[in-house]
């Protein structure tokens, strides 16, 4: 009887353990219940680069990009980025980066001026050493990214 | 049991429940950082209480007075083992969690870039689940008890400190004045509650050593040593009460047992346990010479008629649990207690019934009716043979029994079909008393 109680209290603790541990999670996914959000974040560094057309931002920020995320984001998903990292307003480009890339008009990469079929490897008449080189703070880039930016005009 | 106890009881319930809460709300005081999806945060949180739950176990385990005392220590020890494998539980599914619904977490255990703060996670729940294998399958392991009490010690500190290292390291909810302070204020009291356990309690009873003045052979494979102070009054303890004791060996060593008082609670300055050859360290008890220096870390326990005031009493005891027993009718004999006492004794054989002439001694002594019975009686018995059955009850039981208290002790499955039979012969539970010792 003795032994039945404190299973019995042991159960029940671990019972109310979980039912506040789900009404903290649902407060802090106020997406769940349409909460307006409110949670301020300081301490995440801004975005420097606009980020109107770039969806993924793993392809240059995950493990194995050119500014990998800490790694303690691992496994966070894609659109969480931007509940932290906002856009500063105006997004300028990244500090050294080459003006030549932006587009004048739009505040964004310039437009890739031709059909991109059979030309999957930009690098190769993009790279460094190129006549079309890209800027030297591209280097390392996937060649998968680079359409994430220059679409096709 | 009195208003003051369940007050107190529900206190301490209370205390338990908004210390393991207290991270999860801290969490939600001050700047709050963003939450990452249900399942992540759901997951933080049972990490965090497994973690407070776990650290709160250098409490329970404390065998601190106030905390024992409205539950007895039997209860708060087996809340122990109970919630610990609620609180692995909780840990275990907050890893699982967190891999299962963010599968790129899973680059954390890349063995070349593992942070630090997820190798003290990984090996604090390492340390966990050693102790929780341990403790469920000591006996499976051939793990003595003294070699499972240090491990299991030691490897809970360690597993306490890691988890609190990857709740650190992480730093995601861990950043701020108030939840800072929170874990810091955690992390002090469970080195507290160590300290006091393993430095100042020791240091509080080798200021009162006990001698071993004699130690006498009983029936049933069983010795009683006496214990006399040394230099202070002694210990006051109620009738069924029991206390860890250290033999030979300074008290900051480990290795204690538990054992019940046999003698009267009115000499508290001779105290007398009785102990059976059952281990590893009770199977060497004969061996103990008088005048070894002895500790006593006690009294504890519930089992006692001064926390349950009947007009009558029926004691049902098998074995060696005839040791708390005999003190509460010795204790009652001296006390000149008039109330009508029967005891219902349990033993292999007539020769391995303990105490059997001392009781004959006491009957003269106490309104009290002995029925021993025995398994393999010899062919003269004339008394009742085999198990303590309902049938068996219903015969020897007075017709007052409504009224009266029962208390059981001796072995678990003899405990277990005694409070059966009772149940059945519709004797109120909340009037059957026992203390159960199988922790581990």
């Amino acid at each position: 009887m003795r032994e039945q109680y404190s299973m019995r209290l042991a159960i029940t603790t671990g019972a109310l353990i979980l039912l506040v541990a789900v009404v903290f999670a649902l407060f802090q996914s106020p997406e769940l219940l349409d909460f307006p959000e409110t949670a301020a974040v300081k301490s995440a560094g801004m975005v420097l680069h606009p980020i109107e057309k770039r969806r993924d931002c793993t392809g240059c920020h995950g493990r194995d990009g050119v500014k990998p995320y800490p790694l303690k984001h691992a496994g966070w998903s894609i659109g969480s980025c931007t509940r932290c990292h906002t856009p500063a307003s105006g997004a300028a480009p990244d500090s050294g980066a080459s003006e030549a890339r932006i587009d004048e008009k739009t505040g964004t990469a310039r437009p890739t001026p031709h059909p991109l079929q059979g030309m999957e490897e930009c690098g190769a008449c993009h790279g460094l050493d190129a006549d079309h080189s890209y800027p030297e703070d591209h280097a390392g880039r996937p060649d998968v990214s680079c359409t994430e930016c220059h679409t096709l005009l | 049991m009195s208003i003051q106890l369940v007050l107190r009881s529900g206190f301490w319930i209370g205390v338990y429940f908004a210390v393991v809460m207290a991270p999860l709300v801290a969490m939600l005081i001050g700047s709050i950082p963003p939450g990452r999806g249900f399942w992540r945060e759901f997951a933080v949180g049972i990490g965090f209480a497994g973690l407070s739950m776990m650290g709160l176990q250098f409490f329970l385990t404390g065998r601190f007075k106030n905390i024992t005392a409205p539950y007895g220590i039997d209860v708060v020890y087996h809340f122990h083992r109970a919630i610990s494998l609620i609180a692995f539980f909780l840990i275990l599914l907050h890893a699982v969690i967190i891999f299962a619904v963010s599968p790129g977490t899973l680059v954390l255990l890349h063995p070349a870039s593992a942070p630090w703060w997820m190798v003290a996670g990984l090996f604090g729940l390492l340390a966990f689940g050693v102790v929780i294998a341990t403790s469920l399958y000591r006996i499976k392991l051939g793990l003595l008890y003294e070699r499972w009490r240090v491990i299991h010690g030691y490897v809970s500190v360690a597993g306490v400190g890691l988890a609190m290292a990857h709740v650190v390291g992480v730093g995601y909810y861990a950043q701020g004045p108030v939840k800072r302070g929170l874990w810091i204020a955690l992390a002090v009291s469970w080195v507290l509650a160590l300290v006091y356990v393993r430095a100042v309690k020791p240091w509080m009873m080798s200021r009162r050593p006990y001698r071993i003045e004699e130690i006498a052979r009983e029936h049933g494979s069983s010795w009683t040593l006496t214990l006399t102070p040394d230099g202070h009054g002694g210990m006051k303890f109620n009738p069924g009460q029991f206390a860890w004791l250290t033999i030979g060996r300074p008290p900051f060593s480990i290795r204690e047992h538990p054992f019940s008082f046999s003698s009267s609670a009115m000499e508290p300055d001779r105290i007398r346990i009785t102990i059976k050859e059952l281990g590893d360290f009770t199977s060497r008890i004969r061996e103990v010479a008088p005048g070894t220096r002895a500790y006593l870390d006690g009294p504890y326990g519930s089992f006692t008629i001064d926390r349950y005031a009947a007009v009558g009493y029926v004691f049902i005891a098998g074995g060696v649990g005839i040791t708390p027993v005999m003190s509460i009718l010795r204790t009652m004999a001296d006390r000149h207690d008039a109330r009508p006492a029967l005891l219902i004794y349990g033993s292999r054989t007539w020769a391995d019934a303990t105490f059997r002439e001392k009781l004959e001694g006491l009957r003269a002594r106490l309104h009290l009716r002995i029925v021993h019975v025995l398994e393999e009686p010899p062919e003269e018995w004339r008394g009742e043979c085999g198990r303590i059955t309902a049938e068996l009850l219903a015969r020897q039981l007075p017709e007052n029994r409504m009224e009266r208290d029962y208390f059981i002790c001796g072995p678990e499955p003899m405990q277990k079909a005694v409070k059966e039979a009772l149940d059945r012969l519709g004797l109120p539970m909340e009037h059957v008393q026992s203390e159960s010792f199988n922790f581990v």
